[in-house]
């Protein structure tokens, strides 16, 4: 219970009261855009300490609410009206959900007596987030307003992480009441499973190949440092998936890199050949794992998450340890005998070594990022959108936490960059947020151009622009083909004068040996800044394994 | 295979079509449901559900829903007096 007062005697609005609880729960900043039935909420606004960030649309404010709570680690907060404002946050609460991201989301709902009539602006937005959302609330009563607020916030940053929305109706957020102190402290399903541990320790210690698989389960579940507790003191090596990246040290010995679809080989060829997985905070995801059936032939797993419904889901486990990762990966620290397999290990990582030399003057977009990655060191959080850039960040961006590294890893969301390096920047003030993006994602949230002017937020973006919807060209190129359909931009406007348009600052590089003063730029200059970079349109993401095949079959690298 | 499940849970707005909504969108189709209200604030649901998935994933999966408070799985329904597992997960209130 929240405090010793079940009930409180201050008489206050529906609104009032959300206003109240939001504060409570620590929430100084908001994400929105205001319309008809959420105005009583943004007239009680005028009254409150909350910051709201008028984004100029709500997929916008989700996604900076995604990028927020990234950041911080904090629950990130969006608000939008009924109707067409609630789906439009759709697409971000999604974007949350498939990344376990906390998140409340608050919608305006039309009056109570007109519900089910087909109102203007009436959507069921309950539900129709039912699917991708942890839980959801349609307030119907004044009294029950604080109190749900409080209880979201609960569900949301409990256990696995997630999106939880609340409905709230206009003459809910109108009426005056005093309401209902009650709350909830937190919300986490368990699976004990006690013998797991001695189990757990049992496999490693008998592997004679053991590999960690690294999710982005360690870094919600606060355990990177747990995890490099555990690399340093057994050696073990490690992979990591899309989120997982960031969670083990770029320059640890046996980081082997990202695993999956455009994956290292090194870590590719590892988990194949690897005769235990153990696998910290991820999910089996398709794109990591590849042909799920020929994934890691001659592995069992040890599968540690704190959601017990993942545990199995797609793998069957060998041993499962559900619950907190951090008190898991410290569990398993002993002594072992993998000299042979380290040295393996280490042969592949050098043979897989990536490569910079590209030939030609044009701009190599994997050499760009990685110098802009050093010159900007720790300071910098890396926002990406979706598609070849999102793919070339992942593989050269030198990340060595976690939240300095936000993309749209589930939900695969063009447009996710910008919004969530919007978030980020709140989230962290003091450091340099650069959000890498591609020509085709960025014109999914380009109106966010205006928050950065408008709030003089100092994102760097640095726009990639082959001239086409790269990802999906370079699958028609390789899988269909070469039948390319729908998928030239080269009518894209001119991004630097669209950006200027704005009020941003920017500037084109067209050549190579334009890179380095542009990194400069880009590190240095205080305030937002657009860096529009012309790339090859036909370079394509090496190496990739063809959809439907094992990791073991990769394209575009040595066997 | 067909299952029997058990599900004790919230009578709260949406539960039902939440709980329904997860069994469907995680591959299993219905061939029976029966839903009962046992007090102001709970209800029970039993259904017979039909998946080459394992159930013992979907339990789990109904029971992290917030409204859900256990999940009995039994075994094929002809055998419906022998619990092959009650899963050892259960929403916890802390």
């Amino acid at each position: 219970m929240d405090g010793s007062k079940a009930h409180s005697t201050v008489m206050k609005t529906g609104a009032q009261w959300l206003l109240h609880a939001l504060e409570a729960e620590g929430c100084d900043l908001m994400f929105g855009y205001p319309g008809g039935a959420i105005m009583p909420v943004y007239d009680a606004l005028v009254d409150s300490n909350i910051k709201h960030i008028l984004v100029r649309h709500e997929q916008g404010a989700a996604l900076a609410a995604d990028g927020y709570a990234r950041a911080s680690g904090k629950v990130g907060v969006c608000l939008a009206t009924s109707g067409p404002g609630a789906t439009n946050l759709l697409t971000g609460i999604a974007n949350a959900y498939l990344d376990s991201v906390p998140m409340v989301a608050i919608t305006g709902q039309v009056q109570t007596g007109v519900m089910g009539t087909d109102a203007f602006q009436e959507v069921d937005i309950f539900g129709m987030s039912l699917p991708v959302v942890k839980h959801s609330f349609l307030i119907r009563r004044a009294e029950d307003v604080y109190a749900t607020v409080r209880n979201a916030f609960a569900i949301a940053r409990s256990g696995r992480p997630g999106p939880v929305l609340i409905d709230l109706p206009k003459d809910v957020a109108t009426t005056k009441v005093a309401a209902s102190m009650a709350t909830l402290k937190s919300f986490q399903p368990t699976f004990d499973e006690p013998e797991g541990i001695a189990q757990a320790r049992e496999l490693i210690a008998k592997a004679e190949r053991p590999l960690l698989y690294v999710g982005g389960g360690v870094s919600m579940g606060n355990a990177e440092w747990a995890l490099r507790s555990l690399m340093r003191s057994t050696g073990l090596p490690a992979v990591w998936t899309l989120k997982g990246l960031g969670a083990v040290e770029a320059d640890a010995p046996f980081n082997l890199g990202m695993m999956g679809m455009h994956g290292n080989p090194a870590a590719n060829f590892a988990v194949q050949d690897c005769d235990l997985l153990i696998v910290a905070g991820a999910r089996f995801d398709d794109r990591a794992t590849g042909k799920l059936s020929t994934f890691a032939p001659k592995a069992k797993v040890l599968h540690m998450d704190i959601d017990a419904a993942e545990i199995s889901k797609l793998r069957t486990a060998d041993v499962g340890l559900s619950g907190k990762i951090c008190e898991n990966l410290l569990a398993l620290a002993q002594p072992l005998n993998i000299s042979e397999w380290q040295k393996k290990c280490r042969a592949l990582k050098t043979q897989h070594a990536e490569r910079y030399d590209a030939p030609g003057d044009g701009v190599f977009a994997p050499a760009l990022l990685k110098q802009l990655s050093e010159a900007g060191g720790n300071k910098v959080i890396v926002t990406s959108d979706v598609g070849q850039h999102q793919m070339w960040v992942a593989q050269h961006w030198r990340v060595n936490r976690t939240a300095a590294h936000l993309s749209s890893g589930g939900l695969g969301t063009m447009g996710y960059g910008l919004p969530a390096a919007i978030g980020a920047q709140f989230a962290k003030p003091n450091a340099t947020v650069i959000c890498v993006s591609g020509d085709g994602s960025i014109m999914m949230n380009i109106q966010e151009l205006a928050t950065l002017k408008r709030y003089g937020i100092p994102v760097k973006i640095v726009l990639l622009d082959n001239s086409c919807l790269g990802m999906v060209r370079q699958w028609q190129e390789l899988f269909f083909a070469e039948r390319y359909s729908e998928v030239d931009l080269s009518d894209n406007p001119d991004f630097a004068q669209l950006a200027r348009a704005f009020g941003i600052p920017a500037f084109t590089v067209e050549r190579r040996d334009e890179v380095p003063a542009a990194i400069e730029r880009i590190l240095s200059e205080e305030g937002p800044l657009f860096c529009h970079v012309k790339i090859d349109p036909r370079a394509n993401v090496w190496p990739l394994v063809p959809p439907g095949k094992s990791n073991g079959e990769m394209m575009g690298c040595a066997a | 295979m067909s299952r029997r499940l058990e599900i004790t849970m919230a009578a709260s707005e949406g539960a039902l079509i939440r709980v329904l909504g997860t069994v469907e969108r995680r591959g299993y189709s219905l061939n029976t449901l029966h839903v009962e209200k046992t007090s102001n604030e709970n209800m029970q649901i039993s259904m017979e559900l039909e998946s080459d998935r394992d159930a013992n994933v979907l339990c789990r999966q109904l029971g992290r829903l917030y409204d859900v408070q256990n999940v009995n799985l039994q075994s094929e329904p002809e055998n419906a007096d022998q619990y092959v597992e009650t899963p050892r997960f259960q929403a916890t209130w802390l």
